[in-house]
């Protein structure tokens, strides 16, 4: 065998080589992220199903695009690719109750914030119920918010990102960031007080 | 936002972030296989090139025509001598065979010429022996 076939041949090794490693990884990453990102869209929409489609989507559109990107960008790439899917889904959802509305139809279905909770943890009754309610009362308040200001805290306050991670999830600038942040945090308390 | 708000927000942020990191502990079994089998539906779109790294997948294809190449060009050109090479007329033969339309037709009624092979003789034998003309 020539020296160009053996360099050929080792090189198209380790090309499957990085391959099998780039799998690895993308496998760990959305496997580290999948639960989190679907009870982020389950919370952000208020449906679990159409949950579930944003988050699967968003994880093929994260592999088929940005697979080769830095495994630190897949963060906030994937977040922002969800919170898109999540914009998209109120957006269609407003349309279709402005029309709902004009033909005298219902006004749009809106979830049932308690019948959307999630199982409340495993523990005594009386703490489930006492979980149950805050997850509820919590759920009805986000519900509320503006979306991006919706976005901003859960992005920050439950998946742990930095303002510069928030920023290039919701495509914005820092101080957009901070000011939703801000904004949410303070009527959440206003809305949350007795349970808080 | 001044420094009283900071313990009332700093409880509902823990308070709050503690709710969401429950639920998302409590995810039904169900739920979990679902996403486990978005997981690898998303990872199916590693394609081979993606998940290869680009690898040359063509080469092995490419030498593999080149080798056919190799191997059919001298027989066509050593047995091209006269106005029809052998190899054009034996592949003109067989392509005659296979799509002629009487060959196809007996095939299609193969039952039909088993049968007569099998009568033609009894009833010639018949023939002699009554002698009916």
């Amino acid at each position: 065998m020539s020296s160009a076939a053996v360099i050929s041949g080792d090189g198209r090794l380790a090309e499957e080589e990085q391959g099998r490693v780039l799998e690895s990884e993308l496998n760990r990453f959305l496997r580290e992220v999948e639960a989190r990102a679907y009870r982020f869209a389950s919370m952000g929409m208020g449906d679990p199903d159409e949950a579930f489609d944003v988050v699967q989507d968003a994880m093929i559109n994260l592999v088929r695009r940005y697979a080769k990107r830095p495994a630190q960008e897949w963060r906030p790439l994937f977040y922002r690719i969800l919170s898109n899917r999540i914009r998209d889904f109120h957006r269609r959802r407003r349309v279709r109750d402005s029309v709902l509305r004009y033909f005298g139809g219902q006004h749009g279905e809106q979830p049932d914030p308690v019948a959307a909770a999630a199982d409340p943890g495993r523990s005594g009754p009386e703490d489930e119920v006492a979980r149950g309610e805050a997850m509820a009362a919590l759920e009805e308040a986000l519900a509320e918010l503006p979306a991006r200001q919706r976005e901003a805290f859960m992005l920050r306050n439950f998946e742990g990102l930095d303002v510069a991670e928030t920023a290039a999830a919701m495509r914005c600038s820092d101080g957009s960031v901070k000011t939703h942040y801000s904004r949410a945090t303070h009527r959440l308390r206003e809305k949350l007080g007795e349970y808080y | 936002m001044n420094m009283q708000d900071k313990p009332a927000d700093q409880d509902l942020l823990e308070s709050s972030k503690a709710l969401f990191d429950g639920s998302v502990e409590n995810l039904d079994g169900a739920t979990r296989a679902r996403l486990r089998a978005a997981r690898e539906r998303a990872l199916e779109e590693l394609t081979p090139r993606t998940r290869f790294g680009g690898a040359r997948l063509w080469i092995p294809a490419a030498a593999a025509a080149a080798l056919v190449a190799l191997v059919t060009l001298p027989l066509v050109e050593r047995n091209g001598t006269g106005a029809e090479s052998g190899f054009e007329s034996m592949a003109v033969t067989d392509l005659e065979i296979l799509l002629g339309e009487e060959d196809l037709e007996m095939l299609a009624e193969l039952e039909f010429y088993e049968w007569l092979d099998l009568e033609i003789p009894d009833e010639s034998a018949s023939e002699g022996i009554d002698g009916v003309g």
